[in-house]
């Protein structure tokens, strides 16, 4: 294999320049892996409760800042009747857990949510149902007691629904949600079910219409209208942009010195018949297998970056994966394959005006 | 043996110039060489007998003038490469030989240029390498032999596409009297074998007087 061979002349520089493509693919491969992780479990928490329309605060950037307030759910209220159900979100932070979300729903809704032990809360006691893997981090099965805000909480029951998001959160009456959230009259977010409707983008403009604070869309399109994911998108999008240029300069500036260094070697194929094409041919098979080495460690620093950060405490749980989607590592290998012929352009362009003599002259 | 009636190398008032004109390398060379003979060009140092050689071998552009090969003209010609890879075989000083590749892959270098598929090409190489006595160190690379061996290895990647011409720089200047005796032995044998024209430059007049003709260059012409 002449390409490995080739590779390994100058062992040192090949192994800087496979680190210096992994960290560049490890910190796309981690951005993209969190923001499509996050992104999909939204996406199916709120596809697991059959709704067909989203309302939240026009003006709030996520879920989490929405305030509705009572005269609006009101209103939706009258119009829509018991399909309208409201929802309030909230983060606290407590000695044992620095960022802990509650979810408070009516009884409606939490009778929906799959229990693998105790039952559902009862409104207007203080009890909570806590997440599969808040229950396990912390040991909280039925029975126990917890501390939230200046009050202790009995855990009446633990849930698992599938969505690593949602079983890191826990759950509790609206009533007392809303109370220990500091939000009481107001709510997060309006789950509308109306099934039988064709043009959900339609129902979704009248109600935008009719409460010019609210802003509704239809669930499919929910999370896409979040204007935190736009801002997560473009965010990720400038990452992706600056490491693959950032790792494409590094890569470069490997060729350009390995056709300097090996500029009288390149002189003799040339003069025995090699093309400038097939020379490159030569350089791009060295640059893929880089990027590709690059690319599977970078995969590797990426499933580290995530434990490393699923540790953290501060994080708060559930929040990130703790390994890239598979589509996310088959990106990676797409993006450094770009990234081994981007790396070559200038090297090809110095090939494509070498004079085979000169090389050969070259000390 | 040699067909003195066909020439296989026309090269007609060839100059070339560097430095905008400001150095006269070559100062119109004129020269026919026949299918099949050996040539030496024999001068001192800087008169022009390298930069000659390599615009023969279609490395280098003449300022002016006219090479023609087997009756293809080689002054700007866009396939020069495929061309070398087809019909020109070079020897140089120094072995030139790449040190990333082993033996029998600098050997069959010159038809992967061509796109011959692997295996003839391993064949053929390997046959070449047995020719020159190196077939049991086929899977060495070029640091593992003597300066000798590699210019045997040298002669055989020259030889491997059995080239209508075959340009050697110096071949032995770079080793012992015994070693380059051998090696230019070899290197004729085998041309002769091949039917392959020769173009040999040399300071060495016992090696001049191996080939069929000898001629001299001084200040960038020929002098007889």
């Amino acid at each position: 294999m002449l390409f490995a061979r080739n590779l390994l002349r100058n062992k040192t520089r090949t192994v800087m320049t496979v680190f210096g493509a992994a960290i560049g693919i490890a910190v796309y491969v981690t951005t993209t892996a969190i923001a499509d992780d996050l992104r999909h479990q939204t996406e199916s928490v709120i596809a697991g409760y059959d709704t067909e329309i989203m309302v939240q605060s026009r003006r709030a950037a996520t879920p989490l800042t929405s305030i509705i307030s009572a005269e609006d759910f009101s209103a939706l209220k009258t119009r829509f009747g018991n399909n309208a159900v409201p929802l309030v979100i909230g983060s606290r932070r407590e000695d044992w857990n620095s960022y802990i979300m509650i979810l408070g729903a009516t009884p409606q809704l939490v009778s929906k949510i799959g229990l693998i032990e105790g039952r559902a809360p009862v409104p207007g006691e203080r009890e909570v149902m806590v997440g599969a893997l808040i229950s396990r981090q912390y040991g909280l099965s039925t029975g126990k007691y917890m501390s939230l805000g200046d009050d202790h909480y009995r855990v009446c029951g633990v849930y698992s629904v599938g969505s690593r998001l949602l079983d890191g959160w826990m759950m509790m009456d609206l009533g007392a949600a809303q109370k220990l959230l500091g939000r009481e009259n107001q709510i997060s977010l309006v789950m509308i079910r109306m099934t039988g409707v064709n043009d959900l983008g339609q129902l979704a403009k009248d109600i935008n219409s009719g409460f010019p604070r609210l802003k509704a869309s239809p669930a499919a399109e929910f999370v896409g209208n979040i204007r935190l994911w736009k801002t997560v998108d473009v965010f990720c999008k400038a990452i992706g942009l600056i490491t693959f240029l950032g790792a494409c300069l590094i890569i470069t500036n490997t060729f350009l010195m390995a056709v300097s260094e090996r500029t009288r070697e390149i002189g003799i194929l040339m003069a025995v018949g090699w093309s400038p094409l097939l020379v490159l041919r030569m350089l791009l098979a060295e640059s893929i297998a880089l990027c590709f080495c690059g690319a599977a460690v970078g995969n590797g620093f990426a499933v580290l970056m995530l434990h490393l950060l699923n540790k953290n405490k501060s994080v708060g749980l559930g929040w990130l994966p703790s390994v890239p989607s598979p589509e996310s590592v088959g990106v990676s290998f797409v993006v450094a394959l770009l990234l081994a012929f981007a790396a070559i352009i200038w090297p090809a362009v110095i090939l494509y005006h070498f004079s085979p003599m000169e090389a050969l002259r070259h000390e | 043996m040699n067909d003195m009636t066909f020439p296989s190398l026309s090269v007609t008032d060839i100059v070339k110039t560097f430095d905008g004109g400001l150095v006269e390398a070559l100062r119109g060379i004129t020269l026919t060489v026949a299918k099949g003979e050996h040539l030496a060009i024999m001068g001192p140092s800087g008169c022009g007998k390298s930069t000659l050689l390599s615009i023969i071998g279609a490395l280098d552009y003449p300022t002016a003038g006219k090479v023609m090969i087997d009756g293809v003209e080689l002054t700007g010609n866009s396939k020069s490469c495929l061309f070398r890879a087809q019909s020109l075989g070079f020897v140089f000083q120094f072995h030139h030989l790449i040190p990333a590749m082993t033996l029998i892959e600098n050997v069959e270098a010159p038809l992967i240029a061509v796109g011959v598929p692997r295996k003839q090409r391993r064949e053929r190489a390997g046959l070449l390498l047995s020719e020159v006595g190196l077939n049991h160190k086929a899977d060495s690379f070029p640091n593992k032999i003597s300066g000798g061996e590699r210019q045997r290895v040298a002669i055989a990647r020259g030889l491997i596409n059995s080239p209508k011409l075959l340009l050697a720089d110096e071949p032995t200047g770079n080793l012992d009297t015994t070693t380059g005796e051998a090696v230019i032995n070899l290197l004729l044998d085998r041309a002769s074998k091949n039917g392959s024209t020769v173009i040999i430059v040399t300071h060495n007049p016992e090696i001049a007087a191996k080939t069929d003709r000898v001629i001299h260059m001084r200040d960038g012409l020929l002098c007889c």
